[in-house]
């Protein structure tokens, strides 16, 4: 279901007013993009379903002290995941680990499909490795979670042209790591998986 | 939130590499359905704990419970409230959207089983009371009333689907009664005044949420009579096992999300969960979702 800022305004303040309903509306609305953003940094499914209940009911309880004030209410709740992921990384280093390795489910498809989707997700995985700690969450709030560069500046607590310059050569980087040319559109990225960490 | 399609100079971003990472968070990062429910259960139970329309039963609740103990006490105010409710007045005040309806939805849950089998039959018991309450304010053009009942109806979906749990019997029963009423709520939508209208496009996102959850249980999707289909349903070679076979899209270019160019996190729960055979493959132009 897609919101518009007013109805996510509007159900901001019924939650806050304690209407469980229109808290309800804010997790379908979001529980996607924060999933994909926590999942992005913790790697193991478990730990980021955890997380996930944990950023909602973290929100639930301080949403009474949330003053809108410009803010966006998306990198409000972001900034409550990008800390909850940041203590919870202080606490099992290792869950953190870009390249820890987590089986998934394999999609369907014959054999060399399912090569190829292994080989090139394996691909990005490692180029997001070689990535800073700061330019991986701007990559992770942007792409996988879907924030504009405003939300996640206040996600991050930094300015908006700082994130928009971590983007820009985590971006770069990416494109050498998986040697694509600017402004290409139709080619499959090269993969090698050799360049992993 | 919206994604501006270009990188901190301004410029064009590189389309292909953004339809990567996006197809990338698709095939890695995708929520299961199933946890989706689960965390969803766990934060609206804590939602409702706060929810101040609740607290003053649970004041009383808890004062009479400090008397002689909680079931006596249960007893003693569902008696009560429903002597209240037999005095003529307060039945009209207690119909949907009434302003003891909420009164009258908490008193029905007093006498709610706890053992899954029975809490499930009342709670399909429930949903059709609520589902009548809807169909009957529609008729009357009573929108905040269609709302009232819609909104309880999708609660009770929550309930049944925690109760149902993974047995195959009951999934299969609230399944088919989830069917059967959705063909009712569609017939609705074309009649009802615009709050009332987003309520039942609520109810249907939860009806199809439910019915998704239930098809990837390990049982798997039940058939038409009832039974499921997967390997812990008894049947030798058939199913999947995982009983994933619904959905729709789930290409890099299809599904839930925002993405570069504009938009917000255009997801419902499943309504972006593309089933395992149709996961990305690696995407050969910039076709990502744009919100």
């Amino acid at each position: 279901m897609t919101l518009d800022d007013a109805a996510i305004e509007r159900f901001v303040q019924l939650s806050r007013d304690g209407d469980a309903q229109a808290f309800g509306e804010l997790f379908d609305h979001y529980n996607e993009p924060i999933y994909r953003y926590i999942a992005s940094r913790v790697r193991r499914p478990s730990d980021a379903e955890d997380l996930m209940q944990t950023v909602f009911v973290k929100a639930l309880e301080a949403l009474p002290r949330y003053e809108s004030r410009g803010v966006p209410f998306g990198g409000w709740l972001f900034k409550l995941a990008r800390n909850a992921v940041i203590d919870f990384t202080r606490t099992d280093r290792q869950h953190a680990e870009m390249d820890d390795n987590v089986e998934r489910p394999d999609a369907g498809g014959t054999p060399e499909e399912l090569v190829e989707t292994r080989q090139w997700v394996e691909a990005v995985r490692a180029a997001l490795a070689t990535l800073t700690e700061e330019q991986r969450d701007a990559i992770a709030l942007r792409f996988f979670a879907g924030l504009s560069a405003r939300e996640a500046a206040e996600a991050m607590g930094r300015q908006e042209g700082t994130v928009r310059g971590l983007q820009f050569r985590a971006i770069a980087a990416l494109r050498r790591q998986l040697a694509i040319e600017p402004g290409e559109r139709k080619r499959k990225p090269v993969i090698e998986t050799s360049r992993r960490r | 939130m919206t994604i501006n399609h270009e990188n901190g100079n301004g410029e064009p971003e590189d389309a292909l590499l953004a339809a990567l990472l996006m197809a990338y968070g698709h095939a890695e990062l995708d929520p299961a359905p199933a946890a989706v429910e689960q965390t969803r259960r766990a934060v609206m139970a804590a939602a409702r704990r706060r929810d101040p329309r609740a607290r003053p039963a649970r004041r009383l609740l808890g004062g009479l419970a400090g008397w002689g103990g909680r079931r006596p006490a249960l007893a003693l105010v569902a008696a009560l409230l429903g002597l209240l409710a037999l005095a003529g007045g307060t039945f009209a005040a207690s119909r949907a959207g009434g302003p003891l309806y909420d009164a009258r939805l908490w008193v029905e849950t007093l006498s709610l089983p706890s053992e899954p089998g029975g809490r499930v039959d009342a709670d399909l018991a429930r949903l059709q009371t609520r589902l009548d309450e809807a169909t009957t304010a529609a008729s009357q053009g009573n929108g905040a009333a269609v709302q009232a009942a819609l909104n309880a109806y999708r609660d009770i979906v929550d309930d049944a689907l925690a109760f149902a749990g993974d047995d195959v019997t009951r999934d299969a029963r609230l399944r088919l009664e989830l069917e059967r009423h959705r063909i009712v709520l569609e017939a609705l939508a074309g009649v009802l005044p615009a709050p009332a209208a987003d309520a039942l496009n609520r109810v249907l996102d939860r009806e199809n949420g439910a019915v998704r959850t239930i098809d990837q249980h390990p049982q798997g999707k039940p058939n038409a009579n009832g039974q499921g289909s997967g390997s812990s349903g008894g049947g030798a070679g058939q199913g999947s096992g995982g009983g994933v076979g619904q959905g729709s899209g789930g290409g890099p270019g299809s599904s839930g999300g925002p993405g570069p160019g504009g938009g917000g996190p255009a997801s419902t729960p499943g309504s972006s969960h593309a089933p395992p055979s149709a996961r990305p493959s690696p995407p050969a132009h910039g076709g990502s979702r744009t919100p």
